[in-house]
C-alpha cells in the first residue's frame, strides 16, 4: 500500500470522490468486470424498454398465431417462434422484467432481515436468545434452499408474488449466517469494546459500528445472488410453480420447449441461454465488485 | 477428542436439527392460507367430502396436537397417505427413493472426482493452456444451471450422438432386477444381472453428469485456488528445496491441506444438487423421489410434500455429517480439537 | 582453497516481475562461507535477505528472474544464469530454517511424516528413516522425541515448532544451514534458547551457518563474520567484532547508532528516509539518497569493494583511496537481462 500521492488536507467530499475514483480504477482494471457491468446494464435496459426494443411486443401476452408456429430462428424471429406462433426473442426480453423484479424484491426483503438476525445473533453470541435464533437459522439451512422454496411455493397459489415469498423464506438464513460469522469475528475487537465503554446503545453499536464493516461482503453476495435468486425463480416456474402463462417466464418457456426436444430445440434453448446470460452477467459483476473491495495496491 | 467422539457429537447435533426441520416443515405446511383438504380435492368437490378429508387429516384439531400426532406416526414409520395415489407415502418413497439415491451418489462422486482432479491438474500446470481451458470450463460450469445442462445433454445425446439413453431408469422391455435395495445397479450386481446393472448405470450417466457440473466446476476452481495459494507457503518451498519430487508434492503434500476448502464448499453444492434434482429428473423423465415430489407439489398432496422435504432434509443432513467427517479426517485441527482451520 | 568454501554466491542479481513493472531486488550479491563458518546477513526488512536465501535454496518464486550470477554449494554450481534462462540444480546438503515455524510445517501431516520425507529425499536414506528423524528431534533438544514424532504441528508451542524445524534441517544431513530470522516469531524468552541451540549444533557438527537477521546484536552473538545488506546490495563485511568496533559504511554506522531502538520495523529513527523503490532503484550507490556523505559520483556510479582493514571490506567511495579495489561489482561480464 505504498502511496506517494496521498494529500492529507482534502475535504471529506473530495476524499469520497477520490475513494470512488480509486474503486472505479480497481474495478475497471479487469475487462471481465466491465463486461459484467455492461451486460447487467443491458439486461436492465432491455427489461425496462421491452415494449420498445422487442420486435413483437404484442406476443408477450396471450397471443396466438397458428400460421406461424414453430418457426426456426430466422431474420424475422431471431430465436424462432413457439407452439403458439409467438416470437421467442420478444417473450424472453419481456421475461427479464419478472426475473429482475424477483431478484430485486427478494433481496430487498431478505438482506435486511438476514443481516439483522446475523448481527443480533453474532453480537449477543453465547446468550440464550442468540443461541435460539441461530439454531432456528440452522434448521432453515438444513433444507436445501430450492427444495424449501419449491415446497412453500407448492402450498401457495402459483403467482410471481408467491414465488417471491417462497424464495425469501428459504434465502434469509444465508445472510444471517454470513453476517453472524463476520460479527462474531469483530465483536471483541478493540473498536467495539471502546464504544461499549462510552455506554452507547447496543443496537446503535450493532448498526453504526459493526455493520459498516460487513457492507463489502454483503454487497458482493447480493450482486452474485441476483443471478442465483433469478435462477431459483426460473426453477420454480420450470416446475410449474411460478408465474403462470401467458405472462412470459424464462423457466416456463424452457420447460414448455423441453417437450419439443430435439426437433424444435430453439424453443427451450434460447430461454435457457438467457438464464445463463443473466447468471453470468451478475457473476462477472459480483466478481468485479469483490475484486474492487478486497484487492490491495 | 477422538474422531469417533467428534462424529457422535456431530450426529447428536444433527438429530436435534432434524427435529427442528420437522417442526419447520409442519408449521409451514399448516399456516399457509387456504384449506389443504379443499386444495387437494379441488374446487368442485362437495363440501361433505372436504369435511371428511379434513377429519382424516386431523385438520379439526389444534396445530400443536396435530404436530404430535403426525410426529408419533412418523416415528412409527407412517408418513400418512398420499391424497393422489391413495397409497401409504412410505410405500411411494420406498419405490422412488432408491432411484434418486443412485443418481445423487453418482453425481456426488463425479463432482468430487472430476472437480478435484481438474483443479489439481490445473494448479500443477498453472499458467499453461490447460489451466486456461479448465478455468473457462469451470466458470461456464458454475454459471450454467443443472437443468440447462440436462436439456443440452438431451439435445446432444438423443439427436447428435445417441450413445447414452435420455429417458427413464432402464430400457423399456428389460425387466427390473429382483428387489433387494431398490437400486437397480446394486441389485443387478448382487443378483448377477450384470446386463441390467450396466443398463441402469448407462441411464443415470447423463442425469448425474448434468447434476454434478456446477459442483464439479466449483470444486475445480476452489481446489486450484487453494493449491496455487498453498504452493507459495514455506512448508511446500521447504520440501521442494529438499528435493522431494514434484509428483509427490502435488499429489499429497500440497493436495491434502488444500482439500479442506473445496470439500467444505461441497456441502453447499450438495444442497444445490438436491434442489436441482427436482428439475433434472423431470427433464430425463426419471422416476425418482424428486419427480414424485414435483407431482405431489403440483397436486397439492400435502403429506407427500412434507414427507419428500423431510426425506431430503435427512439426506442433506447425512451428507453434511459425511463431509464434516471427511474434513475431520483431512484436517487434524478439526479432528483433535485444536485451533480453527486456516 | 576451493575445497574450503561451503557456499559461494557471485554477482547475484534477482528481479521480480510484477503488475507494475520489474522490481530490481538483488543488485550483485557476493558472499562466501567457509566450511564450519557462521556468517550473519544483516539488514532491514525488505532488503533482500530472504530472496538471497531462497536463491541459494533454489526456491525463488515463479515471478523471479535471475538476471545474472552463480551460486556454488560445496564446489558444485547449483544456480547459474546461462545464455537465456536460469539453470537450477537442487542443492544437496543445504537446509533452510524459515522465519515462521508455523508456516514452515505442513499443518495436516505429522512431524514424523514430514521429517521422514526430508530424511528420504534430502539425506538419501530410505532405510531407518524413522530412527533418523527421532534422532534429529533429540539433537534439537526436544523432550519426548518419540511422542513429538507422532504429533501434528498445531499441537506444539511456537518454540517447539522452531526446534522441530531445526531438527528437520538436521535431518537433511546438511553441511550448510540457512536460517531466515529463526527467532523473530518467537517469544523473547525462548529466542535466546533457540539461537544458542542453533549455534551449539553448528559448532558440534561443524556446519556452516548463514543467519539472516535484522538484529546486529543477534548476529554478533552467533556469527564469526557479518555481511551488512542494504536494498539488495552488500555494503560492508568483516568479522563480527570489527563490524561492531569499527564500522565504516555510513549505513552500518547508522544501524549501530540506532541499535538500542532497533526493532522489526526498521531503523526509521536511526537514518533519515526509507529503502528505495525497487521499481526504480538509484543508479549509483543504492544508499546514496539517504547518505549524508553522498557526492555526485555516488549517485551516478556503483561503488566497488574497498578493503578498509585486513578482511574488512566496504562498498563506499569514502574509502576508495584507502586500499584500492578488492573486487568490482559494477563491471561484471555477465550482467543485465
Amino acid at each position: 500500500m505504498r502511496d506517494s500521492t496521498v494529500a492529507i488536507d482534502i475535504s471529506a467530499r473530495s476524499a469520497y470522490a477520490e475513494r470512488l475514483k480509486r474503486a472505479w480504477y480497481r474495478f475497471s482494471r479487469s475487462k471481465l468486470s466491465l463486461l459484467g457491468l455492461l451486460m447487467v446494464a443491458s439486461i436492465i435496459f432491455i427489461a425496462i424498454f421491452a415494449p420498445v426494443v422487442t420486435p413483437y411486443p404484442e406476443h408477450a401476452g396471450a397471443f396466438v398465431d397458428f400460421g406461424n408456429t414453430m418457426h426456426p430462428p430466422s431474420l424475422e424471429h431471431p430465436f424462432g417462434t413457439d407452439a403458439m406462433g409467438r416470437d421467442i426473442l420478444t417473450r424472453c426480453f419481456f421475461a427479464f422484467r419478472g426475473a429482475l423484479i424477483m431478484g430485486i424484491v427478494v433481496l430487498a426483503i431478505v438482506v435486511p432481515i438476514g443481516t439483522a438476525v446475523g448481527l443480533f445473533g453474532g453480537y449477543f453470541e453465547g446468550k440464550w436468545f442468540s443461541t435460539i435464533v441461530m439454531r432456528v437459522t440452522d434448521v432453515f439451512l438444513a433444507i436445501p434452499p430450492l427444495v424449501l422454496a419449491l415446497a412453500i411455493a407448492a402450498l401457495l397459489k402459483p403467482t410471481l408474488t408467491n414465488s417471491m415469498i417462497a424464495v425469501c423464506i428459504s434465502w434469509w438464513p444465508w445472510y444471517a449466517r454470513l453476517v453472524y460469522g463476520m460479527t462474531v469475528s469483530v465483536r471483541n475487537e478493540p473498536f467495539v469494546k471502546a464504544v461499549e465503554l462510552t455506554g452507547m446503545n447496543r443496537f446503535k453499536i450493532m448498526f453504526s459500528e459493526i455493520l459498516p464493516n460487513h457492507l463489502g461482503p454483503i454487497l458482493t453476495k447480493m450482486t452474485l445472488d441476483m443471478g442465483w435468486v433469478i435462477l431459483t425463480g426460473a426453477s420454480l416456474s420450470f416446475v410449474g410453480l411460478g408465474e403462470q402463462p401467458p405472462t412470459p417466464a424464462l423457466g416456463t418457456m424452457v420447460s414448455d420447449g423441453a417437450k419439443y426436444l430435439p426437433t424444435y430445440w430453439w424453443i427451450s434453448v434460447f430461454p435457457a441461454l438467457m438464464i445463463v446470460i443473466i447468471i453470468l452477467s451478475f457473476n462477472l459483476l459480483g466478481d468485479g465488485i469483490r475484486e474492487m473491495l478486497t484487492s490491495g495496491e | 477428542m477422538s474422531l469417533t467422539k467428534y462424529i457422535i457429537k456431530r450426529i447428536v447435533y444433527s438429530i436435534g436439527v432434524l427435529f427442528g426441520v420437522s417442526i419447520l416443515i409442519f408449521v409451514i405446511s399448516n399456516i399457509v392460507p387456504g384449506d389443504p383438504a379443499r386444495m387437494a380435492l379441488g374446487p368442485r368437490a362437495p363440501e361433505w367430502a372436504v369435511e371428511d378429508l379434513r377429519k382424516e387429516m386431523n385438520l379439526d384439531k389444534p396445530l400443536v396436537e396435530r404436530y404430535f400426532l403426525w410426529l408419533s406416526d412418523l416415528m412409527r414409520g407412517d408418513l400418512g397417505e398420499s391424497l393422489r395415489s391413495r397409497r401409504p407415502i412410505t410405500k411411494d418413497i420406498a419405490e422412488y427413493l432408491p432411484a434418486s439415491i443412485e443418481i445423487i451418489a453418482l453425481s456426488a462422486f463425479f463432482m468430487a472426482v472430476i472437480g478435484i482432479n481438474l483443479g489439481r491438474l490445473s494448479a500443477r500446470f498453472s499458467g499453461t493452456w490447460f489451466d486456461g481451458v479448465v478455468r473457462i470450463l469451470s466458470y461456464t460450469g458454475i454459471v450454467t444451471p443443472a437443468f440447462v445442462w440436462a436439456i443440452l445433454f438431451v439435445l446432444l445425446f438423443s439427436y447428435l450422438i445417441p450413445i447414452f439413453p435420455t429417458t427413464g431408469r432402464i430400457t423399456p422391455g428389460l425387466a427390473a432386477p429382483p428387489r433387494i435395495t431398490g437400486m437397480y445397479i446394486i441389485d443387478g450386481l448382487l443378483t448377477g444381472n450384470f446386463r441390467v446393472a450396466l443398463n441402469a448405470f448407462w441411464h443415470i450417466v447423463l442425469p448425474s453428469l448434468a447434476l454434478s457440473m456446477g459442483g464439479a466446476a466449483q470444486a475445480a476452481r476452489m481446489t486450484r485456488a487453494s493449491m496455487v495459494d498453498n504452493a507459495e507457503k514455506d512448508y511446500i518451498l521447504a520440501v521442494r528445496a529438499y528435493g522431494v519430487p514434484n509428483k509427490l508434492i502435488y499429489r499429497r503434500l500440497l493436495l491434502k491441506p488444500s482439500l479442506v476448502a473445496p470439500i467444505s464448499i461441497m456441502a453447499l453444492d450438495i444442497a444445490a444438487l438436491l434442489g436441482n434434482a427436482f428439475l433434472v429428473e423431470l427433464v430425463f423423465l426419471y422416476p425418482g423421489i424428486s419427480r414424485y415430489g414435483v407431482e405431489a407439489m403440483l397436486n397439492k398432496d400435502l403429506f407427500a410434500i412434507i414427507s419428500v422435504v423431510l426425506i431430503i432434509g435427512i439426506g442433506y443432513t447425512i451428507a453434511n455429517v459425511v463431509i464434516d467427517v471427511i474434513i475431520a479426517h483431512l484436517d487434524p485441527r478439526v479432528r483433535l480439537g485444536g485451533a480453527k482451520s486456516a | 582453497m576451493k575445497n574450503e568454501e561451503a557456499l559461494a554466491v557471485q554477482n547475484l542479481r534477482v528481479n521480480y516481475k510484477i503488475y507494475r513493472g520489474i522490481l530490481k531486488v538483488l543488485d550483485g550479491i557476493n558472499l562466501t562461507v567457509k566450511r564450519g563458518e557462521k556468517i550473519g546477513l544483516v539488514g532491514e526488512t525488505g532488503c533482500g535477505k530472504t530472496t538471497t536465501l531462497k536463491a541459494i535454496m533454489g526456491i525463488l518464486a515463479g515471478n523471479a528472474i535471475l538476471s545474472s550470477g552463480r551460486v556454488t554449494v560445496n564446489g558444485k554450481v547449483v544456480l547459474q544464469r546461462s545464455a537465456h534462462h536460469m539453470v537450477r540444480k537442487s542443492a544437496k546438503r543445504v537446509a533452510m530454517i524459515f522465519q515462521d515455524p508455523t508456516a514452515s510445517l505442513n499443518p495436516v501431516f505429522t512431524i514424523g511424516e514430514q521429517m521422514e520425507l526430508v530424511v528420504r529425499y534430502a539425506a538419501n536414506r530410505s532405510s531407518s528413516a524413522r530412527e533418523a528423524a527421532v534422532n534429529a528431534l533429540r539433537l534439537a533438544q526436544l523432550p519426548d522425541a518419540e511422542r513429538i514424532h507422532t504429533n501434528f504441528p498445531f499441537q506444539l508451542s511456537g518454540g517447539m515448532r522452531q526446534r522441530v524445524c531445526i531438527a528437520m534441517a538436521l535431518a537433511a544431513e546438511p553441511n550448510i544451514i540457512l536460517a531466515d530470522e529463526p527467532t523473530t516469531n518467537l517469544d523473547v524468552t525462548i529466542q535466546d534458547q533457540v539461537l544458542k541451540l542453533l549455534k551449539r549444533l553448528c559448532d558440534e557438527q561443524e556446519l556452516a551457518l548463514v543467519l539472516v537477521t535484522h538484529s546486529l546484536g543477534v548476529a554478533r552473538e552467533t556469527c564469526d563474520r557479518i555481511y551488512v545488506m542494504y536494498a539488495g546490495t552488500i555494503v560492508e563485511y568483516a568479522s563480527s567484532q570489527n563490524i561492531f568496533e569499527n564500522p565504516y559504511h555510513p549505513y552500518t554506522r547508522g544501524l549501530l547508532a540506532a541499535l538500542p531502538r532497533l526493532t522489526g520495523e526498521g531503523i526509521a529513527e536511526g537514518i533519515e528516509g526509507r529503502i528505495p523503490d525497487y521499481l526504480n532503484p538509484p543508479q549509483g550507490c543504492r544508499f546514496a539518497p539517504r547518505c549524508e556523505h553522498a557526492t555526485e559520483k555516488c549517485f551516478s556510479t556503483k561503488p566497488g569493494f574497498y578493503e578498509a582493514e585486513d578482511g574488512h571490506f566496504v562498498s563506499c567511495f569514502l574509502y576508495e583511496t584507502e586500499r584500492g579495489v578488492a573486487s568490482d561489482v559494477s563491471h561484471s561480464s555477465d550482467t543485465e537481462s
